[in-house]
């Protein structure tokens, strides 16, 4: 139902129709910035860069041919563009940098959770991200990355593991000082 | 009893995060029931699913918000283009860490706003007082922009630019990748008219600039595009003179601060290099680096001094094929 329903909004889009473009941001920018965020690890980053995404999801938009394929192709989208943004920082693996507490973050426990994802594994911390934030269905997020259904259960499942140690790590050092 | 633990915690860990197949439901919870520690690591990780999900949350709770911002991005097209020329003040306002446009900005200022600083007992004798007064007076001015750690992912190293044409009422920013021209942004203020193209899709908008935005322009432009303000902007800092040298064959004498004071940066070089012969920059380089120990390179050369920019020479074409907006 949902992929009939981008089909006729991406043809109302391609015929020139701004307002239709709305719905599709509706429906998919959720999503989008779920993605981005998995991938660069930040809110503000993620909030650009999914902007960014959607604003050239709208402008190329003539070029997609199938219409229900708007999810992933803005998915793809996303993806790029935050792979050009961590690429120009020289980085090729997760942000591992320590980062200062963000506003918005109201407690050390806040900042201690978003590092600690932050150190994960991009390939994990991505399905992790969405798996939180856009709703714990294995089977929808490995639709969205492309990979299988295993596939997307075995890496959330390791980045679980991971982040508990790195929580665990954590706590210990805090003890420590 | 270890390796039915460590299979167990694979089954906690699809517990919590809602992937665990009912049929194996079963077999965890009689694992739990006699094993202490996997109830210690279940416990710990539903605590940790807890935090996690309250986390994301809180991120969530601006959602409509994202969505409203895009939605105008996208009806006006406008964000989008003021983050082409106007990422300095969007950039800055969002992210701890964007700092590219004030570098930038700073950059123009540590070479012109030497000219103070060192006063008239230069090595060479350049006039530092006279590099100031020959900027101010320039009518208008060209130069290309490069640079790294920008927020904008179509800014990268070396292959993409942009060239920035600068007078008192209009500016135009034409960026670059692969040497291809992909967004034009051109602002009137005179006429209050702005034109955005995107090369890249084939398609522009022509608009009329609000009171406000033309007020907002004229007060960034002072403080991003003038020299007189960014000399004053940069007296602040202390510098050093660097000694002559030779710039795309021009003859150069440099300046260099390390001063970062007031700026948002952990630490910060900037070098001005001004031509021995006119009296006008040729080259601006900054690093800097900011809190989250990103690096970012900022370059202006290619400077083109004194040149009249009227709207006619500056305003872009717009091909016919292209569909507006």
């Amino acid at each position: 139902m949902n992929e009939s329903l981008d089909e006729s909004v991406v043809r109302a889009c391609r015929q020139g129709d701004k307002t239709a473009y709305a719905v599709l941001v509706k429906r998919h920018y959720r999503h989008v910035f779920a993605m981005c965020l998995g991938v660069l690890g930040n809110v503000h980053d993620a909030e650009d860069i999914a902007q960014e995404a959607m604003l050239k999801g709208f402008l190329k938009i003539k070029k997609l041919d199938k219409g229900e394929q708007f999810e992933i192709w803005i998915l793809r989208i996303a993806r790029n563009l935050c792979f050009d943004l961590l690429r120009r920082r020289k980085r090729i693996k997760a942000i591992t940098i320590k980062q200062p507490m963000q506003p918005g973050q109201r407690t050390v426990e806040d900042h201690n959770l978003q590092e600690s994802i932050r150190r994960l594994p991009q390939e994990l911390r991505v399905p992790l991200t969405m798996c939180y934030f856009d709703g714990k269905n294995a089977k929808t997020i490995a639709e969205k990355l492309n990979i299988s259904h295993s596939g997307a259960c075995q890496r959330i499942r390791e980045a679980r593991k991971q982040l508990h140690e790195l929580l665990r790590e954590r706590k210990n050092n805090e003890k420590r000082l | 009893m270890k390796s039915d633990c460590k299979k167990i915690k694979d089954q906690i860990a699809d517990l919590v995060t809602g992937i665990l197949p009912e049929t194996q439901v079963h077999e965890l919870e009689q694992h739990l029931n006699k094993c202490a520690t996997c109830r210690g690591y279940a416990r710990a990780l539903k605590d940790e699913d807890m935090l996690l999900t309250e986390f994301f949350a809180k991120i969530d709770t601006n959602m409509t918000s994202r969505q409203e911002r895009v939605l105008q991005t996208v009806n006006r097209s406008c964000l989008s283009k003021k983050t082409d020329t106007l990422l300095i003040r969007r950039t800055i306002m969002k992210s701890p860490i964007t700092k590219l446009a004030v570098a930038a900005a700073v950059i123009a200022v540590v070479v012109l706003g030497l000219v103070e600083f060192i006063g008239t007992g230069s090595k060479s004798g350049v006039v530092w007082a006279e590099v100031a007064r020959n900027v101010e007076a320039s009518p208008g001015a060209i130069w290309r922009l490069r640079g790294t750690g920008s927020r904008d992912p179509n800014d990268d190293w070396p292959n993409a630019y942009k060239i920035i044409w600068s007078s008192p009422t209009v500016t135009r920013t034409d960026r670059y990748r692969d040497g291809q021209i992909y967004r034009t942004l051109y602002f009137n203020l005179e006429a209050r008219t702005e034109t955005f193209v995107a090369h890249d899709a084939s398609n522009y908008l022509k608009e009329a600039l609000s009171e406000e935005m033309v007020r907002r322009m004229r007060s960034d432009k002072d403080r991003w595009t003038d020299p007189q303000s960014l000399i004053n902007c940069c007296l602040a800092l202390k510098h050093q003179a660097l000694d002559r040298k030779t710039i795309d064959g021009v003859l150069c004498e440099g300046i260099e601060t390390t001063d970062s004071s007031g700026l948002p940066f952990k630490s910060f070089t900037g070098r001005g290099w001004v031509s021995v012969e006119t009296g006008y920059p040729v080259l601006v380089e900054i690093e800097a680096i900011d809190d989250g120990d990103i690096r970012h390179t900022s370059t202006l050369d290619q400077f083109q001094w004194n040149v009249d920019l009227s709207a006619e020479d500056v305003e872009p074409e717009i091909p016919t094929d292209y569909e507006p907006l």
